[in-house]
Parts: structure tokens; C-alpha cells; sequence
């Protein structure tokens, strides 16, 4: 999408055109999406995390004035929003990973801790970068790295 | 395992209807929001979108368990109609749930087809023996998972599977769900907005210019030994030895215009170029405000508006010897010290650039509505010319970070740069939004306002021919490029085609054809009478004219004295003229579809252009091009008016890499003489997308980058040094 395409949709977004901040949206959902499920293995939360996410970028869509901010307001709210919902996780029982033959990505990531999940979720799925990871979780590049390198290694990559 | 095949299992998962952007917008104004029940109608019209045709969709719904009594239907009646299969779906007993799972379904093929990275061919070679697909026994996306995972998936994934499947590698799947895809009739990507149709016979290139315009002067000289003539707008690549004989056999238009010009010697002589009236008698400028809102007043009750047949401002391309080089989007990189200012369209960015990296200090955009279309470097930073809807203007900002904005009424039609001078032709059509008087100057003269200080243009510099014809404006204005203030400025009333820059210049409709207004340093104004005028541009101390004739449209070279001394007729509509140091080009709306050498404007001749894309400094030019076995970066040195190759470099890319690839980045190409040079350009190489800067001249080498967002940003040449900038990063 180039400057004036956003402008042009950031501006109608703001006075309320939610057609206008679908397209913004559709830019980064499956990012988005792939983030939240990978780290949260959950459906319901899953979508619930992202629709928020979706309703606080409306109505702070007027001060966003590039698509680099966009985007980087949506995953940084993401991202908060899921940390959230780990707090949630931890005072509930834990649940344990599933269980079977087959190679389960879902389940591989379910076995990692949260953070980490959190951050493969990002990279893998996600795409980001780790200088991304880093201004989007607030977890220092380094840890972002080492956090990469270690879940990669769980994986056991070629 | 790999990380993208990692990727690949993860992005198997399908996104629910709930967070798809066209459901998105329902959730934010209603927090209880569900996406309605999936009914027939909806899930057909689903289908259509994803590409399956209702006609196709047999398959899918064998797949996912139809009742065989509804299929059957289907199948006898192909030629149904979409009121029938609704009516057969609704009356087949499917429920939401059964639409939503072939959704899903269609949906994940969908999401294949778009994350596809596997050459089929490859595939192909690999898994000889498969056998090709078999509708009878379709497999639902459920059914490329392992059976572990479909336990463990929430509805609507939790259903059992219509038939299992054993697992598979990625290339199998991949090349299971292309056969998919070619059965259901998905189309691949890029193809997905178009109608379903056979496709057409393979087309002539003239065909395909016709139809695309996407050719430009290129097609002056088509390479005949080109296969891939949709390439040609960046096809310049095959500048060698052997095309450049094959350019000089090629049958261009110029050598057409050339005979053109022949039969034009005789029109001329016909014409007799003799002087042809003086209207400065009407022609004056206004002695007060009042003359003017006297004779706006009388336009405007006759209904005449004027300024709705402008003269577009051509896509400006630069003449480097024999060839015709657009920059397309980027504007340029400048620098001076350690500060670089990358300009584009829609912004101008200004860099700090240090050994730590590259930090961005100041950003500016043009007025709502304009986009920058040049840019000058000036003694203490750069000036860049936008324009937009009715207003026009320079922005200006330096290395500290201080800006200014100018703006002048009307749409840009021409510019000039001299020195610390710019000069701004545009047309204003005002827009009436109250009743006024004669002291209501805003509403009816142009404006010029400068780092928000807004001032009318004096009536004195106005013209007024008592025609009214037109309440519209030729303005014309002179500028510092170095702060934007404003020093000279002039205006025609009446119903302007042009306004040029050079010197003020308006070409006005008249009664009887168009009215051509001139003044020279010393203000004193001259003009003459016209046939009907489309197209005018000024340079180097000549204005042509296109202008419509009995035989067609003639351009005219008028020197001193607004008299022709030269011209030339075309065989193509002109709907824009300009002129770039001693050569002339026509502009269809689309193209430059002919060049003329004016430096005798008493014989202007025919000039041989090639169309390249790149960028232009000075004495060397650096083109890139695509060929069908890869690219090729071109440097070359303007000698004896011609562009003589001095450097070069190329890349083999496959045909499937060749798909994705462009010169990208923004503001990449980069010239300091001979010394150094170089592009960056992207592709996707099947796994990764690749950002790649090549560097020509004494030290070669090439920095790449993997799957960058941004990939290279800019490059400029800094200290001597070449610098690479990547976001914020920057390599030497």
C-alpha cells in the first residue's frame, strides 16, 4: 500500500468508515492471526484478542499517520493483549499439551513457555523480525534472539 | 525441518470467518456482532469470490458429503442457473455448518494457491508416477492434516473427515491442490478479478500495445528479437552490438515522421508562415480589480467557466543521447555532507547518515490532495514541485530540518528550473462559494501563498482580452528555490489549454481557435491568434503549438515574435508536448509516441529515441533491464549526442523468479560517474524474498538481504563513499 493510499484510508477510517479500515486491516490480519494462535492455542481467545485489538486501532486510527505506525500500534496491542490472557492462563489449571502420532505444530508450540511461544509465534508466523519483536513485545533483541535460537533448536531444524 | 516448512503448517491453520477483513467492519461498531449464518446464496456468492465458479464446485461438495440426491441434480443439469442451485442447495438439506465447512474447504486451497512456492515443474519431475487427480475421490483441506492435529481442532475442524488421507510431503500437497485448482477452475494469482473466459489467442505485440498502452517511445524501435515484447517498457537491457543492429534496421515512427516532415515542408509553404494578426491590441493588462471582476462577471453569466481542457502535465522523461529514460516513481536521492534527502511522490525524507546507521530527521509531505513530481538540489538542501487538485506550489526543506511551502493557484501544466529560480505554469478554475464584489479579490483572482502568508495576484500582471471567454486563469509565477518566496508572478483570464514556466505563456480558447500571450523579461506582452491549440510547452527559448488542421495536427516552432519558423504534422493525437534541451516530444496521453530535434527550429528532424528505464546524473545515465534469462544493469556515457555503453552487469534469473522480480527499493539507483554505481532490485527466489544491491564500476560486489520488509530504502554516494541505507540501517 503506498503513502496515499493509507492517508486516504486512515483519513475516511477516522471519520468513521469501517470499509475504509477493513482494507487498512486486511494488510496485517494474518499476521495478526497467526500470532495470536500459535501463542495462545486458542480459538476463542484467539479471536477475542484480535477484535479488540481491531476496535482500540479505530479509534486511534486519526493519529496514526503511516502504515509503519499502523502496524506497529496493532501488533504492540496484540501483543500486550496476550500477555494478558497468559496472566489469565497461569491462575487457571494448566492444561496439558496435547498428545498423539503426527506431527502437531500447534501442539509443538503449546510445549514452548509463553514467552517464547509468543515470540516463534511472531517470527515464524508472523514473519516479524527480531528488531520488530523487540519494539512490539518490549523483551530486549537479545533475549528475542536467544529466545528464536532456542525454539528453533527445539524444532529441530535441518 | 525448516523454518518455512514451520511456516507452511502453521499458515495451513484457517483464519475463522470472524476476524476476515469483510467481517472485521461489523465487530467495531457492534461488540455483540456474529457473522451472519451461512445460507446457500451466501455461500455460492463465497465461492465466486474465492474464484470457484458455481459451476465448478461439483467437487467440493462430493468432497464435504453432499447428499448424492442434490449432486446428482447438479450434475444433470450443468447448465443450471443460480436461482435453480440455490434452490437444489437449500432443498438438500446442507446446514450452515455443512456451507461453512466447504468454505473452509475452498478457502485453505485458496490460501495455497497464494502462498504457492514450489515450481510445479520440479514437483512434477519428482512425483512422476502420480496419478492425476481424481474428482471422484476429492480430499478436503481436513484431509492434508495429520490425523493428530484434526483431533485436536475446534469446530468447525473437529468434524470427522469425509475420507482420510495419508500424510504428505509439501510438494505432494502442493502439487495435489495445483490439480485441485485447475479442476475447480481457481485461477492463479493476479488472475483472480478476471471474468471467466477462454484465454485469448496469443497476440500480435501491436495487439497487446493497442490493448495495454503500456509501451512507451520503446516502441519506436521494437526489438524484434525480443520474445518477451510485455517487457519492453523496461526491455532496454539487450543494448549490444548485435540489437543495436537490429535497431538500426527497425521501422520506427520517427522515420515515418520523418516523411511526415516532408509533406509538412509543403504544408508550410502552403501556409506561408506569413505573420499572421497581432491581438495585442486586445490583449492588455488590467488597470484595477474592477475591469477584472467586470469581465469575470460578464463570463460568468454567459456561462463560461473555461480551464475544463487543460493540457495534462506529461509523465516527464529525460533524452540521454538516442535514449528516453523514465525514473519512474523515484524522484531522486540528494546529499550533501552527511545529510541525504530521498525524495518520492508522496514524501521527501531527510537522513542523518552516520557510521551508527541512518536516522531519519524530517519528513515532508505535500499539501492534501498533491503529490511531488521534482525535485532541485539548492545551495543548502532540496526544492521539490508538487501539484495537486487547482493548487501548485515548491516545497523546500534543508539539512537542519527547516522547510517552507509555496503554493499558487491551479494545476501544474509546466515548470522550469534556472539557477535559484523555479517558475510555475498552472491553470485555475475558481470556485465560486458565495456571492461577492468587486473588493472580494480572494474569491475571484489566484493566489499565491507563501510559508502561510496568503496574498491575490496584483490585477496590473493580470491580462484581460474582453472576451470573456472564461473566469479561469493561466497564472504564472517565479520563485526562490532556495526559500520559496515568491518574486514575479502573471495571469491570463479567460479559458486557458497551457500555461508555461519559462517565461509567462498562456494559451487561451478564443472565438475563433485559441489565443496565444506571451511576455519576455521585460514584461511587455505580445500575442497572436491561433488555429484550435490541444498542446503547447516551452524550452530554450522556443514555444511550440500542436494545432488542429484540415489534415490533421500540426506543431508549430515559434521563435521570437510568436511566429511559426518550423513545424512538423503527426499522425497521432497530441495531447501534450515538452520539450527537453534541444528535443521536442510528443505525448499521446499515454506515451511519447515521437521526438523531435529542434536545435534549427526552421528544420526540426525526426530523433531515434529507445525507452529505458533508470536514472539520469549528468553525463552517464544507469538503466536496468529484464530479459528472458535474467537482468542487466547499464551504465552509460553521453558521447557525441549519443548514450555509448560503458559498464555493465548482469544476473541469471529463472523464469519463475523473473515473475516476481522488480527493481525495487526506493530511490536505489545510484550514479558517481564512472567510479561507482548501482541498483538494488527484489525477487522471491521460492523460499525467500531477496533484496539485492549490484555495485558496477571499480569495486563490484552485491549485498543482499533475506525476506527485509523494507529491503534497500535508498543509496547515495557520501563522502565518496557508496552508502547502502536499509530502514534505519545503512551499509558501505
Amino acid at each position: 500500500m503506498d503513502k496515499r493510499e493509507y492517508r486516504e484510508l486512515s483519513e475516511q477510517a477516522a471519520s468513521g468508515d469501517n470499509k475504509a479500515f477493513a482494507r487498512l486491516y486486511e494488510t496485517i490480519y494474518r499476521e495478526m492471526y497467526y500470532t495470536a494462535f500459535y501463542s495462545l492455542a486458542d480459538d476463542t481467545d484467539t479471536v477475542e484478542v484480535i477484535i479488540s485489538t481491531a476496535r482500540d486501532a479505530m479509534s486511534a486510527i486519526g493519529r496514526l499517520r503511516t502504515e509503519e505506525a499502523f502496524r506497529a500500534f496493532m501488533m504492540k496491542n496484540l501483543c500486550a493483549r496476550i500477555r494478558t490472557k497468559f496472566k489469565e492462563y497461569s491462575e487457571e489449571e494448566p492444561t496439558p499439551p496435547p498428545r498423539g502420532g503426527g506431527y502437531d505444530i500447534k501442539a509443538e508450540f503449546v510445549r514452548l513457555e509463553e514467552t517464547d511461544r509468543l515470540i516463534a509465534s511472531m517470527y515464524i508466523g508472523g514473519k516479524f523480525q527480531p528488531d520488530e519483536i523487540s519494539a512490539y513485545t518490549g523483551i530486549s533483541q537479545a533475549t528475542v534472539k536467544k529466545s528464536i535460537d532456542r525454539t528453533l533448536s527445539g524444532f529441530e531444524l535441518d | 525441518m525448516t523454518v518455512s516448512k514451520i511456516r507452511e503448517l502453521m499458515q495451513e491453520r484457517v483464519i475463522p470467518e470472524s476476524v476476515l477483513p469483510q467481517n472485521i467492519a461489523a465487530y467495531l461498531n457492534d461488540g455483540d456482532y456474529l457473522p451472519p449464518e451461512l445460507d446457500a446464496f451466501t455461500f455460492l456468492n463465497r465461492l465466486r469470490s474465492l474464484g470457484i465458479g458455481s459451476a465448478d464446485f461439483l467437487y467440493l461438495l462430493k468432497g464435504c458429503g453432499a447428499p448424492e440426491e442434490a449432486v446428482e441434480k447438479i450434475e444433470q443439469h450443468p447448465d443450471m442457473n443460480l436461482q435453480s442451485l440455490i434452490m437444489t442447495l437449500d432443498g438438500s438439506g446442507l446446514t450452515p455448518k455443512d456451507y461453512t465447512r466447504m468454505l473452509y474447504t475452498a478457502r485453505q486451497l485458496w490460501e495455497h494457491t497464494i502462498t504457492m512456492r514450489l515450481d510445479l515443474e520440479e514437483a512434477q519431475e519428482e512425483q512422476p508416477q502420480e496419478e492425476p487427480p481424481q474428482p471422484e475421490q476429492p480430499r478436503t483441506a481436513r484431509q492434508k492434516k495429520p490425523a493428530q492435529e484434526q483431533e485436536n481442532a475446534p469446530e468447525p475442524e473437529e468434524q470427522k473427515p469425509v475420507r482420510s488421507a495419508p500424510i504428505r510431503t509439501a510438494r505432494q500437497k502442493k502439487k495435489t491442490e495445483q490439480e485441485f485448482r485447475e479442476y475447480v477452475g481457481v485461477k492463479p494469482i493476479g488472475q483472480r478479478d478476471r471474468a471467466d473466459e477462454p484465454l485469448p489467442e496469443k497476440e500480435t505485440p501491436a495487439e497487446t500495445s493497442a490493448k495495454t498502452g503500456s509501451f512507451t517511445a520503446v516502441q519506436l524501435k521494437p526489438h524484434e528479437d525480443s520474445p518477451d515484447e510485455g517487457n519492453a517498457a523496461y526491455d532496454e537491457s539487450d543494448n549490444t552490438e548485435e540489437n543495436a543492429v537490429s535497431r538500426r534496421g527497425g521501422i520506427i515512427t520517427a522515420a515515418a515522421g520523418a516523411a511526415v516532415l516532408c509533406a509538412l515542408s509543403a504544408v508550410m509553404q502552403v501556409m506561408g508562415f506569413s505573420a499572421t494578426d497581432n491581438g495585442s491590441a486586445q490583449v492588455h493588462y488590467a488597470e484595477d480589480r474592477s475591469e477584472i471582476f467586470a469581465e469575470v462577471g460578464k463570463a460568468y453569466q454567459a456561462g463560461n467557466i473555461g480551464g475544463d481542457k487543460v493540457q495534462p502535465l506529461p509523465d516527464r522523461e529525460q533524452v540521454f543521447g538516442d535514449l528516453l529514460i523514465s525514473s519512474g516513481d523515484e524522484l531522486g536521492v540528494y546529499s550533501s555532507g552527511s545529510t541525504l534527502w530521498a525524495a518520492e511522490h508522496e514524501q521527501i525524507t531527510v537522513y542523518s547518515v552516520s557510521g551508527d546507521g541512518a536516522e531519519i530527521t524530517a519528513e515532508i509531505l505535500p499539501p492534501q490532495g498533491a503529490q511531488f513530481l521534482t525535485v532541485c538540489q539548492t545551495e543548502s538542501g532540496i526544492a521539490a514541485v508538487f501539484s495537486g487538485d487547482n493548487s501548485c506550489g515548491i516545497a523546500g526543506i534543508d539539512a537542519s530540518g527547516r522547510s517552507y511551502l509555496t503554493e499558487q493557484s491551479g494545476t501544474l501544466t509546466d515548470y522550469y528550473f534556472s539557477g535559484d529560480i523555479i517558475r510555475l505554469g498552472s491553470v485555475y478554475t475558481p470556485e465560486y462559494t458565495r456571492s461577492f464584489g468587486a473588493d472580494d479579490v480572494a474569491e475571484y483572482l489566484p493566489l499565491v501563498c507563501w510559508n502561510g502568508s496568503e496574498s491575490t495576484l496584483d490585477p496590473s500582471v493580470i491580462t484581460l482580452n474582453g472576451k470573456a471567454l472564461g473566469i479561469s486563469y493561466a497564472v504564472w509565477g517565479e520563485y526562490s528555490a532556495a526559500g520559496g518566496e515568491p518574486s514575479r508572478n502573471a495571469a491570463a483570464l479567460g479559458d486557458p489549454v497551457f500555461s508555461g514556466a519559462e517565461h509567462f505563456t498562456a494559451v487561451l480558447r478564443s472565438e475563433t481557435g485559441s489565443l496565444l500571450i506571451s511576455s519576455g523579461e521585460d514584461n511587455a506582452l505580445i500575442s497572436t491568434e491561433l488555429g484550435q491549440t490541444t498542446a503547447a510547452a516551452c524550452g530554450g527559448g522556443i514555444l511550440a503549438t500542436a494545432e488542429q488542421t484540415e489534415n490533421g495536427t500540426a506543431v508549430y516552432l515559434r521563435g521570437e515574435g510568436l511566429q511559426p519558423v518550423g513545424g512538423f504534422s503527426t499522425g497521432s493525437v497530441v495531447s501534450s508536448l515538452f520539450i527537453d534541451g534541444e528535443v521536442l516530444c510528443v505525448w499521446d496521453g499515454e506515451k511519447t509516441v515521437m521526438a523531435a530535434d529542434i536545435s534549427k527550429p526552421d528544420s526540426p528532424a525526426p530523433v531515434e529515441l529507445t525507452a529505458a528505464q533508470g536514472t539520469v546524473s549528468g553525463e552517464f545515465a544507469l538503466c536496468g533491464g529484464k530479459t528472458t534469462s535474467g537482468i542487466t544493469l547499464t551504465l552509460y556515457k553521453l558521447e557525441d549526442g549519443r548514450a555509448v555503453q560503458t559498464d555493465s552487469y548482469a544476473k541469471t534469473l529463472t523464469a519463475k523468479e523473473l515473475e516476481s522480480f522488480s527493481f525495487s527499493g526506493r530511490n536505489t539507483m545510484v550514479i558517481n560517474g564512472a567510479e561507482q554505481c548501482g541498483a538494488a532490485y527484489r525477487w522471491f527466489d521460492g523460499v525467500s524474498v531477496v533484496d539485492e544491491f549490484a555495485e558496477l564500476g571499480k569495486s563490484r560486489s552485491v549485498k543482499t538481504l533475506y525476506d527485509d520488509r523494507s529491503g534497500f530504502t535508498a543509496a547515495a554516494v557520501i563522502d565518496g563513499m557508496l552508502t547502502l541505507i536499509c530502514g534505519e540501517k545503512t551499509y558501505n
